[in-house]
């Protein structure tokens, strides 16, 4: 028996076994460009399936590609013209600018990097959430992906995704941010609740028009690293959690249907629960060799609560230390950990990288769909 | 107050990412008399190691750590400038980010550590062409390179670094780490060591590396 995609989805975030564990894709342009060119695919790029940097997709590539998933996003406000500046770096309506370096666009400018008061944050001028033109055609293409395809669809908000990540990567600046939590904690929380406020009414511009049309909403903020937390438990659940509950509180108040999947890099093991209580349904990327990650043990503590999304590792497998090989051992480690039972879509533990290889990459989905088939059996 | 009173209220303050009491303290201890290396030898070193066990212990997170890290720079930046008459450095370090990667984070912490572990730090900054790597060295007559990398895609370059090393006329040890490095992807270009932290990044610096220097 071979399931609709979306049906697929469902009855995997349901724990159930579906016909095969459901493929999603992160992929930066670089590798995009790489695999697509290899493939000798021509057909119009029509998806946006742009994350940290803009992407456009064709739907034969996530059809080669075997992806389960297909995406909605918030336009950017069409009265926004970014202005380049001298040293090449560019703006983005939010106020912060970045560059590229190779194939990574890296923020050059904060705009909150020298605010010293609250007020300061409190007057800085957001964007309008209200701009007619963030959700001109968004609707349609929603509609679209929930009548005419048999997808499981995702919603991309057009907001923050959290509330440390934008102050700290994006707004702030990360020492200072991560200073001011300590030393300023007046300041920190004045700059987390202006993202917030932001989030929440570009969350709600959004799903009041598509939400009938989403099976997941796609958020999440930045918590860890390769070894562990950036900031404590005690920090993050008096300073972050309350505030990242009330954006995903108000997410599922208005989509009791959907499922919120929020993404957190690195070493999270020990908010897992955290995240959890604010109603995360799947954790994405489970970047598997980051400290305590274990798949194994992250399915037997939180796999009868949480779906998994992601779990490919990039750093090794997939990169240039791997080969086609190192990433078929990849895909049949994470399926054997994770997949038993449901409640995971396999997905790389991040965008692929540039240094992915063609051949890779195609490994990584013909392979999964070869093992994912359930009832899962690999020696 | 005593000087080993002084020297504990630094370390404290350090610890505890104090700014503000460590900077009036270090000023007190150089009207004492105290010598600047002994500031950083006992009072500097010592907290940074702690903060490096708190921290590998999982008491202390980013945040705290970067506290102690800014106390830190604020008594070297007052001792610094005495010390360099003493000529007390254990030898001398260029650092940098290889092409490509702009992350500063992990390379700024190791160095910080390996400045409060008393050697002459030179650090060349993020984004770094090869080229920068093998004048600084050349300019600074360093005993060894350390080269920092997050990304997967920046560790052709990080090898690149290591390549021109060799090919030069200099002779310096290299150590490397970052993100993604492995030991042994650094036995694979030919660094001659590699850090996990930048607790391990002293500890193999002055342990294995300086050592054979």
């Amino acid at each position: 028996m071979t399931l609709k995609s979306r049906e697929r989805f469902h009855r995997a975030v349901e724990h159930e076994e579906p016909d095969r564990v459901p493929l999603d894709v992160w992929i930066t342009p670089a590798a995009y460009e790489k695999v697509r060119d290899h493939l000798g695919i021509m057909a119009p790029e029509t998806h946006e399936w742009g994350i940290m940097a803009p992407l456009k997709v064709s739907e034969q590539f996530l059809e080669r590609l075997h992806i389960d998933f297909r995406r909605v996003y918030m336009n950017p406000s069409s009265s926004f013209i970014p202005k380049t500046y001298p040293d090449g770096s560019v703006d983005t309506e939010f106020g912060f600018r970045g560059k590229w370096y190779g194939p990574y666009w890296e923020i050059t400018y904060h705009p909150w990097a020298e605010f010293t008061e609250v007020t300061e944050v409190l007057e800085y001028a957001w964007p309008d959430p209200y701009d007619p033109s963030r959700m001109e055609g968004v609707a349609k293409w929603a509609r679209h992906l929930h009548e005419e395809t048999d997808k499981a669809v995702v919603g991309m908000v057009g907001g923050p995704w959290g509330v440390f990540e934008i102050c700290a990567h994006y707004m702030r600046g990360f020492e200072a941010f991560l200073i001011d939590m300590v030393e300023n904690p007046k300041l920190a929380e004045a700059m987390m609740d202006k993202s917030l406020n932001l989030a929440i009414e570009m969350n709600r511009v959004f799903l009041d028009e598509v939400a009938d049309y989403l099976d997941i909403v796609q958020v999440g903020d930045d918590l860890g690293h390769q070894n562990g937390l950036i900031m404590s438990p005690r920090m993050f659940r008096s300073m972050v959690k309350p505030r990242l509950r009330k954006i995903y509180t108000d997410i599922k108040k208005r989509t009791s249907h959907i499922k919120l999947l929020y993404h957190s890099c690195g070493a999270i093991e020990p908010l897992i629960g955290d995240l959890i209580d604010i109603g995360v349904d799947i954790l994405n990327p489970v970047q598997p060799i980051a400290k305590g990650m274990d798949s194994s043990e992250l399915k037997r503590k939180y796999g009868d609560k949480l779906t998994f999304h992601g779990g490919i590792d990039l750093q090794q497998a997939m990169s240039e230390m791997g080969d086609v090989e190192s990433v078929k051992h990849e895909v049949e480690t994470r399926l054997r950990a994770f997949a038993p039972g449901g409640g995971y879509i396999l997905s790389p533990a991040h965008n692929i990288q540039p240094d992915s290889t063609p051949e890779q990459i195609l490994a990584l989905y013909d392979h999964a769909l070869k093992k994912g088939v359930y009832p899962i059996s690999i020696d | 107050m005593s000087e080993s009173d002084i020297l504990a209220k630094i370390r404290k303050a350090v610890i505890e990412g104090d700014r503000k009491t460590a900077e009036g303290l270090t000023r007190e201890a150089i009207k004492e008399n105290i010598p600047p290396l002994d500031t950083i030898m006992k009072a500097c070193y010592p907290a940074m190691e702690k903060v490096g066990e708190l921290y590998q212990d999982g008491e202390y997170f980013i945040p705290e750590m970067l506290m102690s890290t800014k106390a830190f720079e604020t008594v070297m930046s007052i001792v610094e400038p005495l010390l360099k008459k003493e000529g007390s450095e254990l030898g001398t370090i260029v650092i940098g980010t290889c092409k490509g990667d702009i992350h500063s984070l992990g390379k700024n912490l190791v160095a910080s550590m390996l400045r409060a572990s008393g050697l002459n730090v030179v650090d060349i900054g993020e984004d770094a062409p090869v080229e920068k790597f093998i004048e600084a060295a050349k300019e600074s007559n360093a005993d060894i390179v350390g080269i920092s990398a997050l990304m997967t895609t920046s560790l052709s370059s990080m090898k690149q670094v290591v390549d021109a090393i060799r090919k030069s006329d200099l002779d310096v040890k290299v150590i490397v780490g970052g993100g993604p490095v492995t030991d042994d992807f650094a036995k694979s270009i030919g660094a001659d060591g590699y850090a996990r932290d930048a607790v391990d990044a002293v500890h193999v610096v002055k342990n294995d590396l300086l050592s054979n220097v």
